[in-house]
């Protein structure tokens, strides 16, 4: 397995250069830059905008910018983003706390709704509960994660007089206000994981239980929720573990829109920044660190099949 | 497209006042005056810029302030002993990148600002003046003079002092830093150089004492030296730092004690403000809500204290919040699509008369903005005003700002474009009323025979592409936040940092530099009535409208009264006054 780990690490190198690579070329093909963006309030002349582009390293050609570029990150050097002169990677790092617990939230929120749902759909097939089940599954399947957003920042102010706080309070230096800034978005970012959950679950879990070894368990006179517990759900789960991975990278985009909606300064709403207003070392530092989170969930993933599926080996 | 676009947003409303009339009822508040009608603004008040002084001018007092004229608002609350202590909390939808105040070019930077550091001279504000008048002040200067029309002396109060923060450490504000900061406003990095060419030569007279000598006669100095960013800003912290984009420290009222940038900016009394007996708060926080869903939620739920909505969710507000206050500012900015007029088709005056002819300017605010706008001629009605000018229609709007489809037709017709014209429209996607102009007014144009094809893009590409001229018709917004000057010149002068548009006319560059060297204020009158005209006949930019504003803040929030807009959403009123009755 440690074999496989590294070499696993060893390939996601060249795909994280391949990745910020085609997000440098491609943020410097696209029209607009930071320092036309500087002087859309005032306005300004040609040489006011190639000496912002100049100060910025703007004007060099491209392949001088992405070696100097290069040269500087494997030095340790993300740079510095253009727009708060402050370095790249301490705004990210102070970012990272409330984008981490977002997901963390969102994904136990999934876990915790789609997993009880989709077995309780699939051991009771076709029952009220199955269509209760599958009718929740599919909503959140179908609701936007934008306008659930929306309406879960909304309805409770018009009907309760309610808002989260507005402002970002550590976990740790204010549980209270913390969860209570955290527990809607969750929610909202976790209700299209969950649904997906409760689907995949759903769909395991009966084809578990057509197994002959389950119908042996029944025949040997165990309890419902022995089978269930012991012996179904711990096969059910390697897809949902294959599903969890990819579900990630969903709910990464989603803490984009869930950030802005509920205020949260997290790295999602920092990376949209970072678009709109071209700040290009800001974003290759960004990208940088959501490739590696991706790589490193996958990597983790694939890790885990081998100690829930003892048949598998690494080669 | 328009009627799906106003069916859409009339479900969303729906759907808001549904969830109002099956909400619990609300707690019972605090005993609040009753709100008063509220009206436009621009319909009735007159406005006014700085009080042009006489030149030359002897006297050491500040220009009279004429009386403000009382205007229909929503009622002030029944005087009463101001509380000391509590915090206000505001929204910012953004904020600044950092708090460089003259190098950083976004507005929000100016807005914290205003909180930190002094002025010479500032816009009046508080419960007693009209929010249509832009009469300035005493700030740091505690008098000026106007010895002739290129010299102006200010005399600096004898007890103002830098906040006790190293490196400044509370010592006098002096000539000094008034020096070094205007010329730090002048230096190549300043976002504001433009504003200041004419500025010859900064003398410190004494310690109290500072002499401006300018190049030749500008009318609109002192609402210059009054505008956000004229800031005075303390040496030591450039010479710490390297700039003043880490830390703001100033003479003004708010030490900034927090700036978290995304999350919300908090300022602290300063102890040492000289009109710190003004001063009723503890604290100031601004919170960085960039969805206005969130931002309504914010206000509703009294997290927020006072903010600006549409008039369809202040409706909602006032039946959820008993006693809420409100008032209606004209935003004073205009909003157009204009053209390249260098180069056809739109060098001939045929066919810019014939699209502004074309525009139904009405049904562009209803689909744009939900009819929250007025119809604008080339130069904001509250400017007008201000100068005496006249303001009905046919004196604001002239003859080509009418919607006449058949007369439009005509003059395409007369200029050789019988089969019609195709063009693109660019517009940004950020602002979504630049978006709807472009939008709102694609089948007025069809009408005429002028199909435009809209291009809605992302601002950062918007900006290049303006700025790089690609566009056949460019939906714009231009505002000024201290004198019609900034409005009028860098939109129209041949040298304007925002002309675009390829406007090259040395009669209207003549007629531009007469009103902003016209230092009595009956010539600038005459000379900003006869640019108004010109402007309205060559029809160079078929401006659309102005934006109306509606704010509101709660019950509880006393010796407040939001005044023109950019004063309002920025720190220049201070909340001198302000207080809490909870």
């Amino acid at each position: 397995m440690s074999t496989y780990a590294a070499r696993r690490i060893l390939i996601a190198v060249p795909v994280l250069l391949g990745v910020v690579s085609l997000i440098f070329v491609v943020m410097r093909i696209v029209p607009g830059d930071a320092a036309s963006l500087m002087l859309s309030e005032t306005g300004g002349t040609p040489a006011d905008v190639t000496r912002i582009r100049t100060q910025l390293g703007l004007e060099r050609p491209l392949y001088e910018q992405y070696g100097l570029w290069l040269w500087s990150v494997a030095q340790g050097d993300l740079g510095n983003s253009y727009w708060t002169g402050r370095p790249v990677v301490a705004e990210l790092v102070s970012r990272l706390p409330v984008s981490f617990e977002l997901t963390l939230f969102a994904a136990i929120i999934a876990c915790l709704i789609g997993i009880p749902t989709g077995v309780l759909s699939a051991i009771r097939q076709d029952s009220f509960l199955d269509y209760a089940g599958r009718l929740v599954a599919i909503s959140g399947l179908a609701v936007p994660g934008f306008w659930l957003g929306t309406l879960l920042v909304i309805f409770p102010a018009l009907w309760f007089g309610w808002a989260p706080p507005l402002s970002y309070a550590d976990f740790f230096a204010d549980p209270l206000a913390n969860l209570q800034q955290f527990l809607l978005p969750s929610f909202a970012l976790g209700a299209f994981m969950a649904a997906s959950m409760t689907r995949m679950t759903r769909s395991a879990v009966l084809e578990v239980l057509r197994q002959d070894y389950i119908r042996t368990a029944w025949a040997k006179g165990l309890k419902e929720q022995a089978i269930v517990v012991r012996h179904t759900l711990k096969n059910a789960l390697i897809p949902l573990v294959t599903l969890s991975a990819i579900q990630i990278g969903h709910i990464l985009g989603g803490t984009v829109v869930m950030e802005t909606i509920f205020s949260l300064p997290g790295v999602g709403r920092l990376t949209i920044q970072s678009i709109l207003e071209r700040d290009f070392p800001q974003l290759q530092a960004n990208v940088i660190f959501l490739a590696c989170i991706f790589v490193t969930v996958n990597l983790v993933v694939d890790l885990l099949y081998g100690w829930l599926d003892p048949r598998i080996s690494y080669r | 497209m328009t009627a799906l676009h106003n069916r859409a947003k009339a479900i969303i409303s729906s759907m808001a006042l549904l969830a109002v009339s099956c909400a619990p009822a609300m707690p019972q508040q605090a005993p609040a005056p009753a709100t008063a009608p509220t009206a436009p603004a621009a319909a009735s008040a007159p406005a006014a810029g700085a009080q042009p002084t006489q030149a030359p001018r002897a006297a050491t007092a500040p220009p009279a302030t004429p009386a403000p004229t009382p205007r229909p608002a929503s009622a002030q609350p029944t005087p009463a002993q101001p509380k000391y202590g509590g915090t206000l909390n505001l929204i910012r939808s953004t904020d600044p990148p950092n708090l460089d105040i003259h190098f950083t070019s976004t507005a929000f930077a100016r807005q914290g600002a205003g909180l930190v550091y002094s002025k010479l001279l500032i816009n009046d504000f508080g419960t007693g003046v009209d929010p249509d008048k832009l009469v300035v002040v005493p700030d740091l200067a505690e008098k000026w003079e106007q010895p002739n029309g290129t010299t102006y002396i200010f005399h600096l109060r004898k007890d103002a002092k830098w906040q006790s923060l190293p490196p400044a450490n509370g010592r006098p504000v002096t000539a000094q830093d008034v020096k070094y900061s205007f010329e730090r406003m002048k230096s190549p990095d300043s976002v504001f150089k433009e504003n200041f060419d004419l500025v010859k030569n900064i003398d410190v007279v004494d310690a109290q004492t500072v002499k401006f000598t300018l190049a030749k006669p500008f009318a609109p100095f002192i609402n210059l030296v009054a505008f956000q960013g004229s800031a005075i800003v303390a040496r030591e912290v450039v010479d710490a730092d390297g700039d003043l984009k880490k830390r703001a420290i100033g003479s003004g009222p708010w030490i900034l004690s927090e700036f978290n940038r995304g999350v919300r900016q908090v300022y602290s009394k300063n102890p040492t403000y000289f009109n710190k007996d003004k001063i009723y708060l503890d604290k100031i926080t601004y919170y960085v809500i960039p969805d206005t869903a969130t931002q309504l939620a914010a206000f509703r739920a009294q997290r927020a204290d006072l903010w600006f909505f549409p008039k369809d969710q202040i409706d909602i507000l006032k039946s959820a919040i008993p006693g809420l206050q409100t008032e209606v500012l004209i935003a004073r900015n205009v909003n157009s699509l204009g053209f390249a007029v260098d180069k056809p088709p739109f060098n001939d005056i045929r066919v810019r008369r014939a699209f502004s002819l074309a525009l139904d300017r009405q049904a562009i605010i209803q689909f744009a903005l939900a009819g929250d706008g007025i119809v604008q001629g080339p130069i904001p009605r509250g400017y007008l005003t201000a100068f005496g000018l006249k303001t009905d229609d046919a004196s604001r709007l002239g003859t080509w700002w009418k919607y006449d489809p058949a007369q439009a037709k005509k003059l395409l017709e007369e200029a050789g474009y019988k089969d019609g014209l195709k063009l693109k429209g660019l517009g940004p996607n950020n602002l979504p009323y630049l978006r709807d102009n472009l939008l709102g007014s694609l089948d007025q144009l069809k009408a005429v025979g002028i199909t435009l094809q809209p291009e809605v893009v992302q601002f950062a590409i918007f900006n290049e592409r303006k700025f790089k001229r690609d566009f056949d018709v460019l939906s714009a917004s231009f505002s000024s936040t201290f004198d019609v000057d900034q409005l009028v010149y860098v939109a129209y002068h041949s040298t304007g940092s925002q002309n675009v548009y390829g406007i090259k006319d040395p009669k209207l560059d003549d007629l531009l530099e007469r009103q902003r060297s016209a230092i009595l204020p009956e010539d600038r009158a005459k000379a900003i009535g006869e640019l108004n005209q010109y402007l309205m006949d060559q029809v160079y930019l078929p401006t659309i409208y102005d934006q109306v504003n509606w704010w509101a803040w709660q019950p509880y929030v006393r010796g407040v009264r939001p005044q023109y807009y950019w004063t309002a959403a920025s720190g220049e009123q201070r909340w001198e006054g302000a207080w809490l009755a909870k």
